[in-house]
């Protein structure tokens, strides 16, 4: 969450002190996907382990309970699908994460287009952490 | 070299990169060149979909076991 917030600040930074100047907004740019890139990974370490704690809880408590193996692989089967927006998500801001690069290799002075997707790259991280938040036990 | 180690250094490179921005591909390179050189390319970092896919395997092994 830390992480977030720091990369909401430097985003806000990048949008709000560059308007008009478009040399110093490459490296700006360059330091939001390198931090992007941390809190996508660290939000998939965390989203990773929280899937597999829930998925091991529903074995123990089945198990516990005396429910037969195809009842308890039909609740992993669940947790599984409750999941998977959160990776298709974690994927999405992969791509993002991916396009801005490639402009900032092959065509680094699309300021607009460096500032759309970054824009949407914070979009999604936020939209990653809520979906994390709704599907999470 | 441990896969876990590389995995390791890129994080610290990627750390420092968030302080200095210039600071990753010469530290992920000179990384990178080291492992190819002592014949061990780095392990990719895996994807969501990689790690996904190992914990349910993980989670059925565990759940086809005998108690």
């Amino acid at each position: 969450m830390k992480k977030l917030t720091t990369l909401i600040m430097v985003g806000s930074l990048l949008f709000s002190g560059c308007a008009g100047k478009q040399e110093p907004i490459v490296p700006q740019i360059q330091l939001v996907v390198k931090h992007a890139s941390l809190t996508i990974d660290n939000l998939g370490y965390t989203a990773i382990a929280l899937y597999k704690a829930e998925q091991y809880l529903v074995i123990t408590e089945g198990r516990q309970t005396g429910k037969s193996v195809d009842d308890i692989k039909s609740e992993i089967a669940k947790v599984r699908e409750k999941w998977e927006p959160v990776w298709s998500l974690i994927e999405d801001a992969k791509i993002l994460e991916g396009s801005i690069q490639m402009i900032l290799n092959t065509d680094p002075n699309n300021v607009a287009e460096l500032i759309r997707l970054s824009d949407s790259l914070l979009k999604s991280h936020q939209a990653i952490l809520k979906q994390i938040d709704m599907v999470k036990k | 070299m441990n896969p876990e180690i590389i995995r390791k250094v890129v994080e610290y490179a990627r750390l420092a990169a968030a302080i200095n921005p210039s600071a990753i591909d010469s530290l992920t390179d000179a990384l990178k060149r080291w492992a190819i050189n002592n014949g061990h390319p780095p392990d990719k970092i895996p994807s969501i979909r990689e790690a996904v896919a190992k914990v349910d395997l993980e989670v059925d092994q565990e759940l086809d076991a005998p108690l």
